[in-house]
């Protein structure tokens, strides 16, 4: 993997921009010597590294290299290389519900566990926002399952892949508001 | 055939058709929703994914067609998991409204969540809460049960050619909706009613009337709404009728139905009259069958020894079996001594169709209906198909709309108007000249091939008008005609679609040799538009003044010595006149006698101020009807008559097919057929037919092709 790629940095950096940088840059690169790192001397908490229908990253996996070849095997994608910034003072639940209401606006209703799925992923996120109920990240991490590789085209994918990967690295954030 | 696995069983499948066609063709199911027959694959649904080796997800068996080798799960762990939770999916925006739910019972969603579905829902926001429309006259929408197969959207758009309603919003928040807004203001043909799965697109008509155990008796019959013939389940309930439903697959309609099948029929039952009536100082009294059937043997009787057999007439509804059709015109023929038999089929269908036969050989007109479909271009004359045999213009429409076909029409075919691509509408009564033009522009560019000699001489004797000569006379540009002769000389598999508005005039015979020139010259298929069940069938049963049963003509001794020896009777030798001719007769003192048959045998006739002058002219008229009329106010005797569903026999459609009427409800009416045998003892001739089937077995023998 070589040639250039551009990022496009958002978020709580010092620098936000557009970065042209050979294939391969780590995200700890690209963050703390293109974008001048965190603003206001926060501390990170999350990264999306290529578009929101990317998985997510904790903090702790931004040595990455960002490459289509590499990326994969940190559980997530270069995807556009879109990268969204987020410090410890952002709600990763509150993230993820944004991040579904996406999908539910964005599914155009043709197949049913996208059209249906979106909307509920939507629904029980904001529901957690609200104080949630038991369960509700395991019913959140079935109906992502339910709709992975169930849909006709790969928006409802990326949203259920999205779904697992804010579970899969902030669980406790969700469990705190459930409790 | 191709090999393949499907559930580790062995397959041998025809190539290029999808794996759900292949599993069904084996006996393996596979759960649908938004796949239907009639359409064209979806995938939208995801019901029916199905595990594939070495395919890293699940397959929509709908849309995928099988190859050679493929090995294939439909039951595995991870296809019913899938199943489950598409079905999960689909509840959560469904209104469990079962209880109370027109279509339980009958809801495709409701037996797939009873075989495949959960037992609980885990959803428990608030449900979507859309549009619930009553306004509409015919149609019921409830979107809270719409489960977004867009079935009736596809059936509008693929199979009916109208795209009146559309998938409208985006993701969870679509609803289906009219493109007219609130109400459909469409044609009404039904059928995203019929294809709808669930209960969210239901038949006003059938709230609170019918419910799928309400039903006590369904027979498969025929619609008797036109000539299509369209294959229907007429559904009963206490004796009355609550609902039709096409049957997939089956007959010319092959599963689909137009407003008059679906809606208006259920109003076409039953008539009014239920008893048999003489008239007495002016008004009609009810009497029992033996009286009236002897006031109508002694009327009929005093004018045939007064003036003569030629004074009696007969004139039979095309809604009449052909059994019926066939005792009728043997009762006047044979009993009566008369040929005055004719029918509202006499003022086109009729004629075109004796023309055709004798220009263009036998079976000239029998095309099958998917023939317009596979055509590439259609010519309609003088129809608005949509209207008289709706089915026959979705099958234009489909030529159009999948063939690329031009629709020609000359004249009004309001309900083609969205798809027709040049149309000239000359003055009445001028169409030959307009024809005659067309054919001999044509024949300088594709010059007659000497199949037919009999009719390339007719066609040359004919004379010749030019493009000119015939814009000045039909009072349209000559450029219309030019662009005309441009748009039809191109097809080599056109069909011409002929209607009853283009020959209701004098020049009958030389407007159907053009026409009939057309079509050879084009090498194009007729069809006939026919808005009556029957019209082919009375021809057939010889209901016609100038042929015998089998379309045999009347002028030749042999057929008619034939006939006679088949049926035990002798056929007069008096050519019949013709329904005009009868009428007219009836006004100038000539015809004294006139037995009109079967319902509504009148009702479409134009010139009502002529009909009630003959009426009121004529000694005598016997009335067999299921409603008043104008016929039975000037009727001396009204015999009721059963409507379709009451009665068994059979109609020919127009496409030339025999099929089968089934009784559905029970009446305590006299057969019709009974009736005329008992006129004919009454006249004087014992007819010893037992039931129904002995009469169409006699049928079959005078008519071979009915065999």
């Amino acid at each position: 993997m070589s040639g250039p790629e551009i990022f496009s940095v958002s978020g709580c950096v010092s620098r936000p921009g557009l970065y042209e940088l050979p294939m391969g840059t780590t995200l700890r690169e690209l963050i703390y010597e293109h974008c001048g790192g965190i603003k206001n001397g926060r501390s990170l908490k999350a990264v999306i590294p290529g578009g929101l229908s990317t998985p997510i990253l904790p903090a702790d996996k931004i040595d990455c290299p960002m490459d289509f070849v590499s990326m994969p095997a940190y559980d997530s994608l270069l995807g556009s290389g879109g990268v969204m910034v987020f410090d410890d003072t952002i709600d990763m639940v509150k993230v993820c519900h944004r991040a579904m209401a996406f999908y539910d606006h964005e599914s155009c209703g043709k197949c049913t566990p996208c059209r249906e799925g979106t909307n509920w992923l939507m629904q029980v996120t904001g529901r957690i926002l609200r104080g949630g109920e038991r369960g509700d990240i395991e019913l959140l991490l079935d109906i992502a399952s339910n709709m992975a590789g169930k849909t006709f085209c790969p928006l409802g994918d990326s949203a259920a892949m999205v779904m697992k990967a804010f579970i899969r690295h902030f669980r406790e954030d969700f469990q705190r508001k459930v409790q | 055939m191709i090999t393949a696995t499907i559930d580790n069983k062995k397959v041998q499948v025809p190539d290029s058709i999808t794996i759900l066609e292949a599993a069904r063709s084996v006996g393996i199911e596979i759960p649908t929703l938004c796949h239907h027959p009639l359409l064209e694959p979806s995938g939208g649904c995801r019901l029916c994914v199905v595990e594939i080796e070495n395919m890293p997800r699940l397959q929509t068996s709908c849309s995928l067609p099988i190859t050679n080798g493929m090995v294939i799960w439909t039951n595995s762990e991870k296809v019913i998991g899938a199943r489950r939770s598409v079905l999960e999916f689909l509840l959560i925006n469904h209104a469990i409204e079962c209880p109370f739910c027109d279509k339980a019972g009958e809801c495709e969603l409701q037996e797939l969540v009873s075989k495949y579905g959960a037992t609980q829902s885990r959803f428990k926001e608030k449900k979507k809460d859309p549009i619930i429309n009553n306004d509409d006259p015919y149609i019921l929408r409830n979107m809270r049960l719409c489960i977004l197969c867009e079935r009736c959207v596809r059936v509008c758009r693929e199979v009916q050619g109208a795209s009146a309603i559309s998938v409208t919003g985006r993701g969870h928040r679509s609803v289906v909706e009219p493109f007219s807004g609130g109400v459909f203001e469409c044609e009404y043909c039904g059928n995203c009613v019929v294809v709808c799965p669930v209960g969210a697109l239901t038949a006003k008509y059938h709230k609170h009337v019918y419910r799928p155990w309400y039903v006590e008796k369904a027979v498969s019959t025929i619609c008797p709404q036109c000539g299509v013939g369209c294959n229907i389940t007429a559904q009963s309930r206490g004796n009355s009728l609550i609902r039709v439903w096409p049957i997939m697959g089956k007959g010319p309609n092959k599963g689909i139905i137009c407003k008059r099948g679906f809606f208006d029929i259920l109003t076409n039952t039953q008539g009014a009259l239920n008893t048999p009536m003489i008239r007495v100082d002016g008004n009609l009294k009810g009497c029992d069958y033996k009286e009236a059937i002897a006031l109508i043997s002694d009327g009929l009787k005093a004018v045939r020894n007064k003036k003569g057999p030629t004074a009696i007439a007969g004139i039979i509804s095309p809604f009449c079996t052909n059994e019926e059709a066939y005792l009728f015109q043997k009762l006047l023929r044979t009993v009566l001594g008369t040929n005055n038999i004719d029918s509202m089929a006499g003022t086109f269908f009729a004629p075109a169709l004796l023309n055709f036969e004798r220009l263009l050989g036998k079976g000239a007109t029998t095309n099958r209906l998917s023939d317009i479909a596979k055509a590439d271009g259609v010519f309609v004359m003088g129809a608005d198909p949509m209207a008289e045999s709706p089915v026959l213009g979705v099958h234009i429409r489909i030529a159009n709309q999948k063939g690329r076909a031009p629709i020609i029409v000359i004249g009004e075919a309001r309900g083609l108007s969205r798809q027709i691509t040049y149309k000239v509408r000359p003055i009445a009564g001028t169409e030959e000249s307009l024809l005659s033009a067309l054919v001999f522009e044509i024949i300088k560019v594709k010059p007659l091939s000497g199949q037919n000699p009999m009719l390339e001489e007719a066609i040359l004797a004919h004379e010749e008008t030019s493009v000119e000569r015939a814009a000045e006379i039909c009072k349209i540009a000559k450029k219309d005609i030019i662009r005309l002769i441009d748009e039809l000389l191109p097809l080599n598999n056109p069909v011409l679609v002929l209607g009853k508005d283009f020959i209701n005039h004098a020049n009958e015979a030389n407007t159907l040799l053009m026409v009939a020139a057309l079509s050879y010259t084009l090498n194009a298929k007729i069809h006939l538009v026919s808005p009556y069940p029957n019209e082919r069938g009375l021809f057939d049963m010889g209901c016609f003044h100038s042929v015998l049963p089998g379309g045999k003509t009347i002028t030749f001794e042999a057929y008619r010595r034939q006939y006679g020896s088949l049926t035990g009777g002798a056929i007069p030798t008096v050519a019949g006149k013709p329904l005009m001719e009868i009428l007219r007769g009836c006004i100038s003192g000539h015809i004294n006698a006139l037995y009109i048959y079967g319902e509504g045998a009148l009702n479409g006739f134009p010139d009502k101020a002529l009909l009630r002058d003959a009426l009121s002219r004529v000694d005598f008229v016997a009335l067999h009807d299921s409603h008043s009329s104008i016929v039975s106010e000037y009727a001396h005797v009204v015999t009721p008559s059963n409507s379709w569903l009451y009665k068994g026999g059979t109609f020919t459609n127009i496409e030339g097919i025999v099929q089968s009427i089934e009784k559905a409800l029970d009446s305590p009416l006299m057969p019709d057929w009974k009736l005329l045998c008992d006129l004919a003892a009454a006249l004087g001739q014992r007819w010893n037919y037992q039931h129904l089937p002995s009469v169409y077995s006699e049928i079959t023998k005078v008519v071979p092709a009915y065999a």
